[in-house]
């Protein structure tokens, strides 16, 4: 059976490209979890990883005549998801944050270090499914702004090499490599800020944990 | 090397992106500078805890659930007008059939309206449902359906049947089973509410519209 022996990539696309939706189903299965891991560091819900990884993968779908096979899918995929986020993650700002302390640039001095309002808007409502596991480093990650968080959770999260995380962001290595330097900065820093406003935040887990049993 | 060129090259060590030499000479600074060594310390942790960040699962609906959003046609295929109108419709609703299911399902069970919002379970299994919010908490099975309107869903536990929402943002924690999350229209509530025999008066005032 031609059903049974492995499909590369590359060959599932092409089956996907004549017609065969089906073999577009083995791609997601595939990439899934990769991608929704990735949605969920970056924006930090549940909800919203659901929705992206969603939003990912018909986009994905729509372009899949785009896909150059000499390029590795999962970082094509990657790439979707990334950007997607990212857009995701500055229509957030746009409605709470005003235009100097979030510029539209890209330029690498003038991304603020932590963009704060991230977190404070979701902090409330993840108090309660973050219960006991809610983690010092998962909530610093929240507080970076996209550009910091994005190359830390494709380094550490998805584990990609910085060759590979060059091809997805389209940036020379040279960049990845001062971004993920001012990364970890930046989260040493949020790290701090967290643990500072720990006490006031477990008194507000507490009276959360009511809700919960 | 001194203290603030060894700092310099410690997140690049750190990655392993160093040449031998520059390795092994801040390699050797560390060994007797505990100060250095501390930094070097805090720096690794911190890696360690990212790279130890728990790994998530999209839900096993997802594959399904991303299919039945696909456009019929192929989007790419040049020329083709069929593509453009269908996927101008490429927003997910739910099939009919399952929309009857839900109505069925719905009819057999406690209904607690409380106000503009309301929480509602069909089978086993305990929620918690508060003015502000609904949870299942973690280790709790809900092993029939939870239908939840205009609060946000906490989800740490299980919840085997489906679950309806409509207005109501759902949050689960990674450690959370749930088997479908389908948000609900109005339209579709107004036939739960006709089919338990309530005026549309009453549909209104439990809607808060
Ligand atoms: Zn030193």
């Amino acid at each position: 059976m031609p059903m049974s022996k492995y499909e590369s990539d590359a060959q599932l696309v092409k089956r996907v490209l004549k017609g065969d939706q089906q073999a577009f189903a083995l791609l997601l299965e595939r990439y899934k979890d990769a991608i929704y891991n990735l949605c969920y560091r970056m924006l930090g819900s549940p909800q919203e990883a659901e929705d992206a990884s969603q939003e990912t993968f018909l986009r994905l779908y729509a372009s899949l005549g785009n896909y150059d096979s000499k390029r590795k899918f999962s970082t094509w995929a990657l790439r979707i998801a990334t950007n997607y986020c990212i857009d995701r993650l500055r229509r957030r700002h746009q409605g709470s944050v005003s235009l100097d302390t979030m510029p539209q640039d890209q330029e690498e001095n003038s991304e603020p270090l932590i963009a704060t309002l991230v977190s404070d808007e979701l902090l409330p409502e993840e108090q309660l499914l973050r219960g006991e596991q809610s983690d010092e480093i998962e909530r610093a990650l929240q507080k970076l702004s996209p550009l910091y968080r994005t190359v830390l959770v494709l380094r550490y999260v998805e584990e990609l090499s910085l060759d590979e995380i060059a091809e997805v962001l389209d940036i020379p290595v040279a960049t990845v490599k001062t971004r993920l330097h001012r990364g970890r900065e930046a989260l040493r820093k949020a790290l701090q800020q967290v643990e500072q406003s720990e006490h006031e935040e477990a008194a507000d887990r507490q009276r959360m944990a009511g809700v919960s049993g | 090397m001194n203290c603030s060129q060894v700092r310099a090259l410690l997140q690049a060590y750190v990655d392993g992106d160093l040449s031998p030499l520059a390795r092994l000479r801040i390699g050797e600074h560390v060994q007797r500078c505990t100060s250095c060594a501390q930094y070097l310390g805090e720096l690794e942790e911190e890696v360690e805890e990212l790279a130890h960040l728990p790994k998530v699962s999209a839900g096993t609906s997802f594959t399904h659930e991303v299919m039945s959003r696909l456009p019929q046609a192929t989007p790419w295929s040049a020329g083709s007008q069929e593509g453009s109108t269908l996927s101008s419709r490429r927003s997910w609703r739910w099939p009919l059939a399952a929309v009857a299911g839900v109505v069925a399902v719905l009819a057999g069970t406690a209904f607690l309206p409380s106000g503009p919002s309301f929480a509602s379970v069909s089978g086993e299994g305990n929620i918690f449902h508060k003015q502000d919010a609904v949870a299942v908490p973690a280790n709790t099975v809900v092993s029939g359906d939870l239908l939840v309107e205009g609060l946000p869903v906490y989800i740490q536990g299980s919840v085997r049947g489906d679950i309806y929402t409509i207005g109501a943002p759902i949050y689960l924690s990674p450690q959370a089973h749930v088997r479908q999350i389908v948000k609900v229209q109005t339209p579709i509530q107004r036939v739960v509410c006709r089919l338990r025999g309530w005026s549309d008066q009453g549909a209104s005032w439990l809607l808060g519209r």
